[in-house]
């Protein structure tokens, strides 16, 4: 459970993911979203689409994708409730290590969701997520 | 009498008409012709070619289109340079002195640079003598005969500037009409002969044998030579002042037309439609913006709802189970063991106290999960901020969605008008509003050193004159000296006799003449307007055209339909009291008035221009159900123009009825 004596760990996105922020990033508002951004975009388009992929060890040989200083105390509770609801247990919230690793595998398995959403047309993503947030809500009153 | 008639028209590479023979009926009955035809189908060029063929200009053109050459423009295109084109307008008249081709033919031709220029302007009338076709020996006489140049306009139409010509017309202009039209110049033909009379009895005399007469004979020679030439200067200078006139106020109409206020109400209304663009495209980005980046901050609760949820049960059932640590400060239970002082005062290092110690040691051991304790509050504190604003979200996006929507709605709203405006001024031609002012200040210059140059000539001549009479006396009274020359002196002294009488003849028949066209002017107004506003129309005793109202001439503030009823009053006068058989051609006759007047209109072309052959050129607006039914009895033939618009061209069909 002492795992806090990693100071601000490094969180690690594959390459294709990385290549896929950078695409991202030529788009018009995709540019003003900073790195934690387009990381917590990836984890909820794998936890969306229940799907998770497992880092490879040529992605952590790069430097980090983001930081942990980065991150605010919400985007630490959405990833925090993603590992404690994908262990069952409360104690992995108390690893951050492992709630990040939890959180790579999602954003990595969100790689091909997320990239055919804005990529399908960078412009009208915006309206086309709106819709998706909308629809959500809707199965969430049902 | 019979009037003069137009059998056919043939156009030949004439504008939009590539090869055109219209050809009238001659066996029906009816005086009136209808061409009927949308704007731009090429009504008004079937005007301009009537008045390119007989007087060599086009009434009805744009100012750029002066420029272009008569022939069509996609041939003349064609053209490779130096090379050249034929544009002829032939018109074929039956006149009460037989059948008469007057043929205008322009060659033009295309130079290095393809630009065009006319390398042959011909005019020839063929008539019948006999039983054969001849050229005609001087065909602007011939054309004179059927229509003075000057007086076209009353008998060649243009319905849209008639107003403008009516309200610009000169007293003199007036007088000139009635003098022109009247054929008065008949009796100045006479008068000029008796003077030319004069001059041959005079030059009867041998001046070498009478040297005091021969001073006197070279002045007047001389003298007389001087007031012809200034004579025929002043008819010239006041024939382009005239036309300058007429050509100014087409370039008033056509500027009028422009509309320049509207053009910088226009203006102003773009440069406001493009500022509220500017600010609701800013509006609608910024709006834009934040949506995305509040789409990005809302969406997590709502995707990881399950998560959420589960986690927030996961720490309800621990809490419930009172499994959560409790919060224990560790460094307070620390300093207490390091001191071996409990929190109520006993020493820990007593026996009696080590129950406590071993207490404070369990509750430090628990302390080491009392910050795991603090996080699962913080993080159920966090889960539930998140819940409480997943409920808000779907409120956040449409009230977004309906702002941008509406923002949209308007910046389309506005970029509509904005397109619309933008036609409209694109529809303004800023350089012909340009070229029109340039023409008119030309026009308005040259007018001023015309019209000083007819003043000065006016005093010239007419100093002239007296001088003349008065050496003339010197001569008579030198001649009555001569007892030989008795002869001479009576046959001079009857013809200024004579050419005194033929002056008061002539005056007499003006002011009949004026009276006569007064009272026609008047019968034909009243019978196109009823209205009593104001009194019948006179031509006063200096050609004025009065409209009295309220003891004022209203001539000038009469409305568009009355001022074009006055006009076609005062043409149907001139024409029945001058005597001329010309047909007579008007370009949208019924454009500017108002339906009230409309039938009386078809009323009037049926019994007042009855012996005229009337060609209408009208618009499909203008040739309405209830207009033709009107003057269907008196219509001779009906044709239709059709237009290509790809190819560019126009063709007249008879109309199938």
């Amino acid at each position: 459970m002492q795992t806090k004596a990693i100071k601000d760990p490094q969180i690690f996105v594959s390459q294709e993911l990385r290549k896929v922020f950078d695409d991202m990033k030529k788009y018009g508002e995709f540019k003003t979203l900073e790195n934690k951004d387009l990381f917590m975009l990836a984890v909820l388009f794998g936890y969306l689409n229940g799907k998770t992929k497992p880092l490879g060890s040529q992605d952590k040989t790069e430097s980090g994708f983001t930081r942990e200083r980065y991150l605010s105390d919400k985007d630490n509770a959405i990833l925090k409730a993603i590992a404690i609801a994908e262990t069952g247990t409360i104690d992995i919230a108390d690893d951050v290590p492992k709630v990040y690793a939890i959180a790579e595998k999602y954003a990595n398995g969100g790689t091909n969701y997320l990239k055919e959403f804005v990529f399908d047309d960078p412009a009208s993503f915006t309206k086309k997520y709106a819709s998706l947030l909308k629809e959500l809500c809707s199965k969430r009153n049902t | 009498m019979q009037s003069i008639i137009i059998k056919k028209i043939d156009l030949i590479n004439y504008r939009q008409f590539i090869k055109q023979t219209i050809e009238f009926n001659n066996d029906s009955k009816g005086n009136i012709v209808i061409i009927q035809g949308e704007n731009g189908f090429g009504k008004s060029n079937i005007y301009n070619a009537i008045n390119w063929c007989f007087f060599g200009v086009e009434e009805h053109l744009r100012s750029d289109a002066h420029t272009l050459p008569v022939c069509n423009t996609k041939i003349f295109n064609k053209l490779k340079p130096e090379t050249s084109t034929e544009t002829i307008v032939r018109i074929t008249l039956d006149t009460p002195s037989g059948e008469k081709e007057i043929e205008r033919k322009h060659l033009i031709y295309k130079n290095k640079d393809g630009k065009p220029y006319v390398a042959q302007n011909d005019l020839n009338i063929m008539e019948v003598v006999g039983k054969n076709w001849k050229i005609a020996p001087n065909p602007e006489y011939i054309i004179s005969r059927i229509l003075p140049k000057n007086m076209r306009h009353f008998f060649f139409i243009d319905g849209e500037k008639l107003r403008q010509l009516f309200e610009n017309i000169k007293s003199d202009q007036i007088k000139k009409s009635i003098f022109e039209l009247s054929q008065i110049s008949l009796l100045q033909n006479a008068t000029d002969h008796l003077s030319y009379f004069k001059n041959v009895l005079r030059k009867g005399i041998d001046l070498k044998r009478e040297p005091d007469l021969s001073q006197y004979q070279e002045y007047l020679d001389r003298l007389q030579k001087t007031i012809l030439n200034n004579k025929e200067q002043l008819v010239q200078l006041k024939n382009e002042v005239d036309e300058a006139y007429i050509n100014k106020s087409k370039l008033d109409q056509e500027l009028q037309e422009l509309d320049i206020e509207h053009i910088k109400t226009l203006e102003t209304q773009r440069r406001g439609l493009e500022e509220k663009i500017n600010i609701l495209q800013k509006n609608y980005e910024e709006k834009e913006k934040a949506f995305f980046s509040d789409l990005i901050r809302m969406a997590p609760p709502i995707i990881i709802l399950k998560a959420i949820k589960s986690t927030l049960n996961i720490i309800s059932d621990l809490q419930q189970e009172n499994k959560l640590p409790p919060t224990i400060q560790q460094t307070f239970l620390e300093d207490l063991l390091a001191n071996m002082k409990c929190i109520c005062g006993a020493d820990l290092r007593k026996e009696e106290n080590m129950s406590c110690k071993k207490t404070l040691e369990e509750l430090l051991e628990k302390a080491k999960y009392s910050d795991m304790a603090d996080d699962i509050l913080k993080l159920k504190f966090e889960l539930k901020s998140l819940l409480i604003e997943e409920g808000k979200v779907d409120d956040v996006i449409n009230k977004y969605e309906l702002s941008i929507h509406e923002i949209k709605d308007e910046l389309n709203a506005s970029n509509k008008r904005l397109k619309e405006v933008k036609t409209k001024i694109g529809e303004v031609d800023y350089d012909k509003v340009k070229t029109i002012n340039e023409d008119r200040n030309n026009l308005e210059k040259t007018i001023g050193i015309w019209l000083g140059k007819i003043g000065k000539l006016e005093v010239t001549i007419s100093t002239d004159e007296k001088k003349y009479k008065e050496i003339e006396t010197l001569y008579n009274k030198e001649l009555a000296k001569k007892d030989k020359y008795k002869i001479v002196i009576n046959k001079l002294k009857f013809c200024d006799h004579a050419m005194a009488e033929l002056q008061k003849v002539k005056e007499k028949l003006m002011d009949e003449i004026r009276d006569e066209a007064e009272k026609n002017t008047q019968d034909y107004f009243n019978k196109l307007i009823s209205s009593k506003k104001f009194s019948p129309p006179r031509i006063s005793d200096n050609y004025e055209l009065i409209v009295e109202k309220d003891g004022f001439n209203a001539v000038t503030s009469l409305s568009a339909a009355e001022t074009l009823c006055m006009g076609y009053s005062f043409m149907a006068a001139l024409r029945k009291t001058s005597g001329f058989l010309a047909p007579i051609v008007i370009d949208t006759p019924l454009a500017k008035i108002d339906k009230k007047y409309r039938l009386n209109v078809a009323e009037w072309l049926k019994n007042a221009l009855y012996d005229a052959q009337v060609i209408l050129l009208v618009t499909d607006s203008e040739y309405t159900k209830e207009f033709r039914d009107a003057i269907l009895p008196c219509v001779r033939d009906e044709f239709i123009l059709k237009h290509d618009k790809n190819a560019e061209t126009s063709e007249v069909i008879r109309h199938a009825n």
